[in-house]
């Protein structure tokens, strides 16, 4: 069979042969005639991770071409998606749901992997509409009612303007009809993972979106649903423009090690074996009909592949040199269950360490009767480290208490991409350059000119370091605060820290969440690179080309990390007594009304004749009631015995008077606030 | 043959009142008595936030379960849940929710949709969402979108007390708050039959000021009387249902979709002695005899057929109104846009009028100095300058004065 | 006699002063230990340093100041003010320049004061004299009350601490002291500008306007100006020399005028400042908008935050207006009652403001309480006064203590520490009540001597 012949094939380098059994295969699917077709593919990327972790990463992508009728059916392209495309005028948009935080340290930072699916936790939603810029703000808050409807989540928490931020270019897709907004605390299950798998095409009924068994899924350490949408023909009249809609969910998940039990010393450094059944209870049976190609691939990363050929090298000292270190990964420390396809070898670049391998296992291959179910099984102990980021960023508060505090962001350089660094370094003064974005919510009332800049623990000026800076304070209920920042640091950096200080807003009682004491977010900072690039070349050649998780990968982007959501306590007023706060209050204002106005209408003088009165007739106020009382008794009309009647009817006009006054007042009052 | 015509125009006017209000008449009594139960709708409410409160999920979880295989589509039923338990860092089983500690069945399947989730669930919402008065931009699947022939399920968990009952432990739902929600649907026609299930502490409590016709009361407990979980489960660490709820599923695991009990044989399969409380109806609000009701009515979805004789009718009519009305609504828009077009027009002749100002009457010592003004770029040394000026202005208009 | 009795006083008052500056230079040394500038009953969200520094930030960066809620002073101020705060002499504790600058306010400040306490000191004399009630009232026991008032302002510490910590109020105090001066020694332009500046930066002095028209018009506080006619009416002399003047209108439209000039003066200079910044309205918005609508809740020693974050929301501005309203209502009493002593009127209408404000700080009490020293000799009967000390007293230090319990250990509520800022608001009512009420009795004191019942005087 060509299927066991395949390796002697690769042995030979008769990759033009195999590339012609790939057209064969495939050929069917000419594209000339049918350009205009929907489309959708699904590929699967498997990658070890070095601390005895697998990365399973689905993408999906389906894609809608222009067209120039009006209304439109779709075959295989999502309604709902086209249709929230069509209304808001979305030129793009990325969804992404997120739960755990990746690890930069020990998974990665550098590869196309984490800088475009490593995302910050909880919801975030950023979109470029195609608008008028007046219009931007009601479509943005229009889109997460209906995000909110379609994913099940609560994302039109980001309709509200405290919410959400307009960045002006440190956000990567730089444009000004650009929307940013996150919730960090939004959490993420089934429900949301559900209506995403209800836009493909097969559901999770069929294809590689089977392997989405939910509690396994939800086991992982960190599991990332994204959906990114592009609009791409012009929005000119009579087009309705294309879509390419690309779903990926990146999963990190431990596999269950059969020998869990025999992990003595020499076995303690073998990476687990896994195989899909292993990690995700279910295996591959055939592809999804409606996919155009259905590939999984598995992917060995540079430093494993530089730490393999290494060991291969020692092994096999006698042998040929030549001939070993060309083609260690046939004869590979480790076992894979099913034969791959084709292999790519990542073209070679400017990093000495070794170029990554990657595996392709077509699923078309497979049926109910002979399922796809990849296994690997290692050999030999491997310990290697992945590619980092130039510098690995964390943030965290300082200070404590409930007043004030400050947020530091710290750049660590990571030894890693020093000699990476050292490479590019010819000219004289060489500089890294690093974008910082961050969003704080209005009550983190951060003091803009505290910002102080450290590099390698000493402080400098902030004219020197900071290149380029973007501030748009926070305002009290109205927006967050928003710090875009271009550093400037020398290569030989070893650290850099930011420290920003800021004060603890109070909030209106109703302005808290049922568990305030909880806590606040402070969503991620966006640090990135944009001298450096993530991007993985393989051969040039047209299936790299058709698969779109590999151009996607080969697409220039700027290394991007997200750092931290920190967590501010915040100081809660008593939230069970606001009425005994209100009672109290308004008892000391009218103490201080009442006595204030007792001391100004008392008069001395007037007493004093009182008192000679009384010295004079003996009739103190309390008989005088007395005699009124008794009058009143005989139902008779009392008389005053000093008064003249016309002061009593002189009292009843003032009082009349009085209560015409208060009646105009209420009236008044009334006419003016209806 | 015009005053023909005229005399015709006049009995139309004459008559065109009365028609109405026969129309109108005809409608309210066709509203009362003919309409038909024509839909079903659900709305669960959890009204719980943290972790020791699994137990008000997984009833509403399991009662969105019954419902669901009872027939109810997943667009009519509204599930409120108040804290995520299924993904929750202390849940051992992520994704899973049970309801029993023998964790046969996950109540949080592959298919569950959640329409109002953590802070969204607040009594304002809860509200909103019975009385129907949502901002514009709230999606449909956020919506009660009953009518007059929907047979409503509310069913609410959590912990309440005597005429209220908490929302995520910081704000309360009163009885009266209910009752005027309740009111308001039925004045709204948005429910034909209403049955309300509370499982809460006090249960019946929460019922007391409720009046509206067509509403069938079922709680927990009476007044004074507490509601009782059913069991722990050790391996997830709380406690998985409430004894009320759990007899309550109990009756409907032996229901299918076409099985004719009554509410009648609901109501007395709660026995006092294993609930720990006494369940409580109010049925004095419900006109129809409970032995007739099948619960399917109200826990499921099981339509008579209705044969029409013009398919589309009324349907059709509305769809012209509504292109109608989007038509002068785009009207409408094209004069605003004109509007603003002419006041842009405006503008420009107001702009090109000052600027011809600028140059004209550059004698005019206040524009000269205005545009003398705009030459200054550093603003803030004029106005140190300013205050600096204050100072000895100050001395001399006091020694002036003195 | 009477020369070398007034000299050694002054001697020992010009050694107080030196002192209390140099304890100041001092306390400034040690900024960073004390921390003063961030204390909630020292820098209210307009009289803070760090927003200052904020907004002269945001202003360099050309920025509106008032971009973000940060910032809610006056423009002026900022350009005055505002490079103080960022630059440094070498060696030097950070903010030197800017403290100099409020302690040479406040020692200005408390020269007026004794300027304007010597003034009233001579009225007073004077009124008395023309009562023929000298014998009466021995002159030796009349206080030299400027110098009195002075020191008390000086050495109060509410003053020393806002001072240290870097507030604006020093400032403010200035100006509103300013105005008083002016309309004292009659020296129009200059009451116009302090009152102009004193509202252009904190609004609540424009109330003041009353006090000073009553100080213009008539002069500064005598006894009332019945009992003057009835003394002459009494002794059937008329001697008009001796008579008070009479209301005039004169001096008034002056300063109108120049009020209406110096506000001119100040709204252009803000013009030009905010020009491309939205303008003065902009500024009308977020400091005397901000001053009404009481939009920050964060602790002060006041009551009105604590209030505004458990009041229902809709309920919000009836109470606003409620709030503000009881300013107002006071005006009209108190000035009919009050009118013959337009300086005692003045300082009950501070003590008020200082009181209701929105946002209070303990620079407001120290003015209030610095002036309370003009009115020595007559408020010398004063009931309470031992209690009001010691609740001053303790309120000083209870204050901070339950603040830190609630804000920085976590372990108390904000109960607890709006309850210290309840005792304070009280403390301040019967302060006020009292004092009215004692200047009263004063008054009455006088009449029953003028008409010769001394068996009623204690009453």
């Amino acid at each position: 069979m060509a299927l066991l012949q395949r390796p002697f094939f690769v042995l030979l380098l008769v990759l033009t042969h195999q590339f012609m059994q790939y057209w064969i295969a495939f050929g069917s699917v000419n594209e000339e005639g049918q350009k205009q077709e929907e489309e959708f593919n699904e590929e699967l990327l498997l990658k070890p991770l070095p601390d005895r972790k697998v990365l399973a990463h689905f993408h999906f992508q389906s894609s809608a071409p222009p067209s120039t009728s009006n209304g439109r059916h779709h075959h295989i392209f999502p309604k709902a998606i086209s249709q929230l495309v069509q209304k808001f005028r979305v030129k793009e948009m990325e969804l992404s749901f997120t739960q755990g935080r990746w690890n930069y340290e020990s998974w990665g930072g550098f590869d196309p992997i984490p800088s475009s699916n490593a995302k910050p936790p909880g919801v975030e939603l950023w979109a470029v509409f195609d608008v008028p810029q007046h219009q931007i703000d009601a479509s943005w808050q229009n889109l997460t009612h209906t995000l909110s409807g379609l994913f099940c989540a609560s994302i039109n928490f980001l309709e509200s303007t405290t919410t959400y931020s307009a960045p002006e270019w440190s956000f990567p897709p730089a444009s000004g009809n650009l929307r940013y907004g996150t919730l960090p605390r939004e959490a993420v299950c089934t429900e949301n993972l559900t209506p995403w798998l209800k836009l493909l095409p097969c559901r999770d009924k069929a294809g590689i979106a089977v392997l989405l068994d939910r509690p396994s899924i939800y086991r992982g350490f960190y599991h990332s649903q994204r959906l990114h949408l592009t609009s791409t023909g012009s929005g000119s009249e009579g087009m309705v423009s294309g879509i390419i809609l690309e779903q990926t969910l990146t999963v990190v998940l431990q596999p269950n090690s059969q020998r869990a039990g025999m992990a003595y010393a020499s076995e303690r450094h073998i990476q687990p074996s896994w195989s899909l059944t292993s990690i995700f209870g279910k295996q591959v049976s055939g592809t999804c009909v409606l996919a155009k190609s259905s590939n999984v691939y598995l992917l060995l990363d540079r430093g494993l592949v530089a730490e393999l050929e290494h060991l291969h090298k020692e092994n096999e000292k006698s042998a040929e040199n030549g001939f070993t270190s060309q083609n260690f990964w046939t004869k590979p420390s480790f076992e894979l269950s099913a034969d791959p396809d084709r292999i790519f070898i990542e073209e070679n670049s400017l990093h000495s360490k070794g170029s990554s391998v990657l595996y392709k296992f077509q699923v078309e291959k497979y049926s109910e009767s002979e399922p796809f179910d990849l296994s690997l099984t290692w050999k030999i102990p491997v310990v290697w480290l992945s590619q980092q980021a130039p510098l690995h960023a964390s943030r965290f508060l300082m200070g404590s208490g409930n007043e004030r505090g400050a947020i530091a962001i710290s750049l660590k350089s990571t030894q890693l991409s020093e000699g990476f660094m050292g490479a590019n370094a010819d000219d004289e003064r060489c500089d890294l350059q690093v974008n910082v974005f961050q969003v704080v919510p209005w009550y983190v009332k951060v003091y803009f000119h505290s910002l102080q800049v450290f590099v390698n623990q000493q402080p400098k000026a902030i004219s020197d370091i900071i290149e380029k800076i973007h501030v748009s304070p926070s305002k009290d209920k109205v927006s967050p605060g928003v710090m875009e920042m271009v550093l400037k640091l020398p290569c030989k950096v070893n650290s850099a820290a930011l420290t920003i200080e800021f004060d603890k807003g109070f909030l209106h009682i109703d302005e808290y969440p049922p568990d305030a004491n909880q806590g606040f977010d402070i969503p991620s900072a966006i640090i990135s690179f944009p001298n450096f690039h993530a991007s993985m070349i393989f051969l040039k050649d047209d299936s790299v080309n058709k698969s779109p998780l590999l151009s996607k990968f080969q697409e220039k982007s700027p290394v991007m990390s997200y750092t931290e959501a920190l967590l501010v306590p915040l100081t809660t007023p008593d939230f069970s007594m606001p009425y005994n706060v209100i009672t109290i209050t308004c008892t000391v204002f009218a103490l201080y009304f009442g006595s204030l106005l007792n001391v100004l209408r008392r008069r001395v003088a007037e007493e004093e004749r009182f008192l000679k009165e009384k010295a004079a007739k003996k009739t103190g106020r309390l008989s005088l009631l007395l005699s009124k009382l008794s009058a009143k008794l005989r139902g008779r009309q009392w008389e005053p015995p000093s008064s003249p009647p016309a002061s009593s009817s002189f009292i009843n006009a003032k009082l009349v008077f009085k209560v015409i006054l208060v009646a105009g007042l209420a009236v008044g009052w009334q006419y003016f606030f209806s | 043959m015009a005053t023909f015509i005229n005399f015709k125009a006049l009995v139309q006017l004459l008559l065109l009142p009365c028609l109405l209000l026969c129309s109108s008449i005809a409608y309210n009594s066709s509203s009362v008595k003919a309409t038909m139960h024509t839909n079903n709708w659900a709305v669960l409410v959890c009204t719980s936030r943290f972790w020791f409160n699994y137990r008000h999920m997984a009833n509403t979880l399991s009662l969105y379960r019954t419902v669901k295989r009872l027939g109810i589509p997943d667009e009519r039923i509204i599930l409120m849940l108040a804290d995520d338990m299924a993904c929750n860092t202390r849940n051992k089983y992520p994704a899973q929710v049970f309801n029993n500690e023998n964790h046969r069945l996950n109540l949080y399947g592959d298919n569950v949709e959640v329409d109002y989730r953590g802070y969204e669930v607040t009594v304002e919402n809860f509200l909103r969402v019975l009385t129907g008065r949502h901002e514009t931009a709230v999606p449909r699947s956020k919506r009660l979108l009953s009518d007059e022939g929907s047979h409503i399920l509310l069913y609410m968990t959590g912990h309440g007390g005597d005429e209220f009952l908490k929302f995520q432990d910081s704000e309360e739902l009163q009885s009266h708050d209910l009752a005027d929600a309740v009111k308001q649907m039925k004045e709204k026609h948005r429910f034909k039959e209403l049955l309300i299930m509370v499982d809460t502490c006090q249960a019946a409590t929460l019922f007391n000021q409720l009046q509206s016709p067509g509403v069938l009361a079922i709680g927990s407990s009476m007044k004074g009387e507490n509601s009782y979980s059913h069991h722990l489960d050790s391996d997830v660490g709380v406690s998985v249902v409430d004894r009320f709820t759990y007899y309550t599923l109990a009756f409907f695991e032996r229901l299918n979709i076409y099985d004719n009990a009554s509410l009648s044989s609901l109501f007395s399969s709660y026995n006092p002695s294993t609930l720990m409380s006494t369940a409580y109806y109010r049925r004095d609000l419900y006109q129809r005899r409970l032995e007739e009701v099948p619960v399917t009515n109200f826990f499921g979805s099981v339509m008579e057929t209705i044969h029409t004789d013009a398919a589309y009718k009324a349907l059709s009519r509305k769809i012209s109104d509504r292109s109608e009305s989007q038509i002068s609504l785009d009207q409408s828009i094209h004069r605003e846009e004109r509007r603003m077009l002419i006041n842009i027009n405006v503008c420009d002749e107001i702009h090109d009028v000052s600027t011809e100002g600028q140059e004209d009457d550059s004698k005019c010592p206040w524009s000269a100095f205005y545009r003398k003004m705009q030459k200054i770029e550093n603003v803030d040394s004029l106005v140190n300058y300013g205050l600096v000026a204050m100072l000895p202005f100050l001395v001399f208009s006091t020694w002036l004065f003195h | 006699m009477e020369k070398l009795k007034k000299k050694t006083p002054s001697f020992s008052f010009w050694i107080w002063v030196i002192a209390s500056i140099i304890f100041r230079l001092i306390l400034i040394y040690f900024p960073k230990n004390l921390n003063l500038s961030s204390r909630p009953e020292v820098s209210t969200p307009l009289t803070s340093f760090r927003r200052l520094a904020e907004g002269y930030w945001l202003k360099q960066s050309s920025m509106s100041p008032y971009a973000g809620s940060m910032y809610h002073g006056s423009p002026l101020l900022l350009s005055l003010l505002g490079p103080l705060t960022v630059k440094r002499i070498e060696g030097q504790p950070d903010h030197l320049l800017y403290s100099l600058v409020s302690v040479i306010a406040d020692v200005f400040s408390a020269m007026l004061i004794r300027a304007t306490g010597q003034n009233l000191r001579l009225a007073y004399l004077f009124s008395l004299e023309s009562l023929d009630l000298v014998k009466q009232i021995e002159v030796s026991e009349i206080l030299s009350s400027g110098d009195i008032a002075a020191l008390i302002y000086l050495w109060n510490p509410f003053t020393i601490v806002a001072c240290v910590g870097l507030s604006t109020s020093p400032v403010e105090n200035m100006a509103v002291i300013l105005c008083l001066y002016g309309a004292c020694s009659r020296l129009i332009p200059l009451a116009a500008f302090g009152w102009v500046i004193a509202t252009h930066l904190s609004l609540y002095p424009a109330i003041l306007i009353i006090p000073v028209i009553f100080l213009l018009g008539c002069g500064p506080d005598a006894p009332p100006r019945k009992l003057f006619l009835q003394r002459h009416q009494q002794e059937e002399v008329l001697n008009q020399s001796k008579l008070p003047l009479g209301f005039s209108w004169r001096p008034i439209i002056h300063f109108a005028f120049w009020a209406l000039l110096w506000s001119v003066y100040v709204l252009v200079l803000c013009g030009i400042s905010l020009k491309q910044f939205g303008g003065i309205w902009e500024m009308f918005k977020s400091t005397y908008g901000f001053i009404l609508t009481v939009e920050d809740l964060s602790p002060n020693i006041g009551v009105l935050w604590y209030f505004f974050a458990e009041v229902f929301d809709f309920f919000r501005n009836f109470f606003l207006i409620v709030f503000h309203v009881n300013i107002i209502f006071m005006i009209l009493p108190l000035a009919i009652r009050l009118c013959h002593r337009p300086c005692f009127l003045a300082f009950v209408y501070i003590a008020i403001f200082s009181m209701l404000k929105s946002y209070p700080s303990v620079g407001d009490s120290a003015l209030y309480l610095g002036l309370l020293g003009w009115f020595v000799n007559e408020l010398a009967d004063m009931q309470f006064s031992f209690f009001l000390f010691c609740g001053y007293f303790g309120v000083s230090l209870l204050s901070p203590v339950m603040h830190n319990l609630w804000i920085w250990r976590g372990t108390g509520n904000a109960n607890f520490y709006f309850a210290t800022a309840m005792v304070y608001a009280c403390l301040q009512i019967i302060l006020v009540v009292e004092g009215v009420s004692a200047m009263l009795n004063h008054d009455r004191k006088l009449r029953n001597l003028t008409t010769g019942k001394p068996r009623d005087a204690k009453s």
